[in-house]
């Protein structure tokens, strides 16, 4: 005998959802400014930091494909969405967030880094791009 | 994703300047610098890899800043306080041959752990036990081979790894109480020599087969 997905299930999920896309949110901030300082410094070559960054790229897309693959299971997704909506979230909430991160992680891989100076314009972007989360406390 | 991952426990995350393939374990999600809701995974490190822990609640880690004097790999910890077993994963690019380090200690206090104390996992599957001894002063830390290294010093320069074969992308460390952790280190390693006697014999019990390669 399996256990059944239940509410508790789908609740788990949900809390999944955010803690992975509000942890993205963070990362790819952190990450830009870390990555901005060691090129600012020229503390790492170039062509390691280019590969951090396109290793985070591919990082960031697996994150965002869980979120889609979930918004493709035509069995549970109208069970954490009907969830969401009791806590007022919608849909749009979700594209919200991830349209820019998507949008970034898109842009991360492709993007020229063969100089000091593009790779923290590049950051310069993502920052631009995303904000902090809202967060109760100081991050 | 880029390897190797090194990660360095501690409390604060500027506390003192990582190297390169470094990136800070703080778990911060609470400021009290102690019993955070240390839940951590996914987070997606500055190298570009998904690390975190797995498993975790209020009042099971102690994350400490310990000494800005010694190797950075070394300024901190972070340290269990009963409650569950904590896991720790780092998702790796590829399967294969990895290399392991690991730093065990306090750079203030000998450290206590006991047995199960640190296990390495492969997804589900566990490999070895990668510590499970006590330190026997401040300022010692165990490594991956559980050999003790008497100061920050002796780590760097003699702090020896492991290696293990991995079928799954997933590395884990289960550390149960009472234990902590320093440092972690993994980078593609190799083919051991023996690995052909490996394969040979790989029906055999994994059990028997580490007698064999050890």
């Amino acid at each position: 005998m399996t256990i059944p997905v239940t509410a508790v299930s789908i609740l788990r999920v949900l809390l999944q959802m955010e803690r992975n896309l509000s942890g993205l949110q963070n990362d790819m901030r952190n990450n830009a400014l870390t990555w901005r300082t060691a090129a600012q410094a020229q503390s790492t070559p170039i062509a390691t930091l280019a590969g951090f960054m396109n290793s985070a790229a591919t990082a960031y897309q697996t994150r965002l494909g869980w979120v889609t693959g979930i918004q493709a299971d035509a069995t549970n997704w109208p069970r954490i969405s009907a969830m969401f909506v009791v806590l007022g979230g919608t849909g749009q909430d979700f594209s919200d967030l991830m349209t820019p991160l998507t949008a970034v992680a898109n842009q991360l891989g492709p993007a020229t880094k063969n100089s000091y100076a593009q790779i923290i314009a590049l950051c310069d972007q993502i920052t631009a791009a995303v904000n902090a989360p809202l967060s109760l406390w100081p991050e | 994703m880029a390897f190797p991952q090194g990660i360095p426990f501690r409390s604060t995350s500027g506390f003192v300047t990582d190297g390169a393939n470094d990136s800070v374990e703080t778990s911060t999600s609470n400021t009290t610098n102690a019993a955070v809701d240390s839940a951590s995974y996914p987070r997606t490190s500055a190298q570009g890899n998904n690390v975190g822990y797995e498993t975790g609640s209020f009042n099971v880690l102690i994350t400490r800043d310990r000494s800005t004097s010694v190797d950075p790999r070394l300024a901190g910890l972070h340290g269990t306080n009963n409650g569950p077993v904590m896991t720790y994963r780092i998702d790796m690019p590829t399967a294969g041959y990895k290399a392991v380090r690991l730093a065990v200690g306090d750079n203030n206090y000998s450290f206590n752990v006991t047995p199960p104390g640190l296990e390495l996992f492969d997804g589900t599957t566990r490999l070895r036990t990668l510590e499970s001894l006590p330190t026997n002063a401040a300022a010692h830390w165990m490594d991956a081979t559980m050999a003790e290294r008497t100061s920050s010093a002796d780590w760097v320069s003699n702090n020896a790894s492991i290696t293990e074969r991995f079928l799954t992308t997933i590395l884990r460390v289960n550390i149960t109480h009472p234990a902590g952790i320093a440092y972690l280190y993994v980078e593609d390693a190799a083919t051991p020599p023996n690995a052909f006697i490996r394969a040979k014999y790989a029906l055999f019990p994994k059990t028997v087969m580490r007698r064999i390669s050890q």
